[in-house]
């Protein structure tokens, strides 16, 4: 995954912050949605796709289904952390170039 | 509670959003939907205003590999009721207390809809166009058998005419009108995205 022009999007970042402590779907969503000061909401839809997407991907993995609940937890993986500071970087790169040129 | 209202309405696959605004503002009046005969008939039932919004919705079973009954209790699980189905098209509905279904004009869920109504209607169409293959077939193969037939190759070349101009008048319009709007979406993605 050394595709560094490739920018997350704002959903996929965010999900994938979320899941640096294990949640549920609609866990994700309550998350995202604190992270961001209630700026984003993910539709489930959305959701959905995006999950089994990063589960391909190998960013995500879905932990054990505990014994008592059918909800489903997911966790990010070594895979998803790397493309995260992937991700920071070029987003403080972006940051950095644009305060060099607007704010001189 | 309780008092229903029966309602007949049409919306073509490229009216999603037209028939979604319509479900919420007899919401907000009051009138929940809570089902849907052959897709022309909406049965409401009255209820508190405001209380609920609603969406329809159009997974593709196949995308992923997911069954639609993992996506069903997914949506349950955020809170999301299916009020009901249509073919592949569920019609969803959340209460207004727990937020809207997604970002105010949240631009990429709006092509994914337009994209997966696109997709429905090409794969009406090539059900269409499959069935009255296997109509053409059965006919040839009649007429070898019992000779030619002025009452069957009538009714083929009827019903095949009817199906051109079906097609001509309605179905490719609408899949025109689909097309132009995913273009309109992905331009407008491509900038703000």
């Amino acid at each position: 995954m050394n595709n560094s022009n490739n920018a997350l999007t704002e959903a996929v970042y965010y999900i994938l912050l979320a899941l640096t402590t294990p949640l549920h779907g609609y866990g994700i969503m309550q998350r995202t949605a604190e992270l961001s000061s209630g700026r984003l909401v993910i539709s489930a839809g959305t959701l959905y796709g995006a999950l089994s997407t990063l589960m391909e991907k190998g960013w995500i993995k879905q932990l054990d289904i505990v014994a008592d609940s059918r909800r489903k937890e997911y966790q990010i993986t070594a895979a998803g952390r790397e493309v995260l500071e992937q991700e920071l970087a070029r987003l403080e790169e972006l940051v950095a170039n644009g305060e060099k040129i607007l704010k001189l | 509670m309780g008092t229903t209202k029966k309602v007949w309405n049409f919306f073509t696959i490229a009216q999603w959003e037209e028939e979604e605004q319509w479900l919420n503002e007899m919401a907000r009046n009051g009138y929940n939907l809570v089902d849907v005969k052959c897709f022309v008939r909406y049965v409401f039932e009255q209820g508190t205003p405001g209380e609920y919004i609603y969406k329809l919705d159009l997974p593709d079973n196949l995308e992923h590999g997911m069954d639609g009954k993992a996506y069903c209790n997914f949506l349950a699980e955020c809170g999301i009721d299916v009020v009901c189905k249509q073919k592949q098209w569920l019609f969803l509905r959340k209460k207004a207390a727990d937020g809207p279904f997604n970002e105010q004009g949240d631009m990429f869920s709006k092509l994914k809809m337009t994209n997966k109504a696109y997709s429905y209607a090409i794969r009406t169409l090539s059900r269409l166009l499959r069935t009255f293959a296997i109509l053409i077939f059965f006919d040839i193969l009649v007429m070898c058998v019992i000779g030619h037939s002025e009452i069957l190759a009538g009714i083929v070349n009827g019903i095949g005419i009817g199906a051109i101009f079906a097609l001509t008048i309605v179905w490719v319009p609408l899949m025109d009108s689909l097309r132009k709007k995913m273009n309109a979406l992905i331009n407008e993605i491509g900038v703000k995205h």
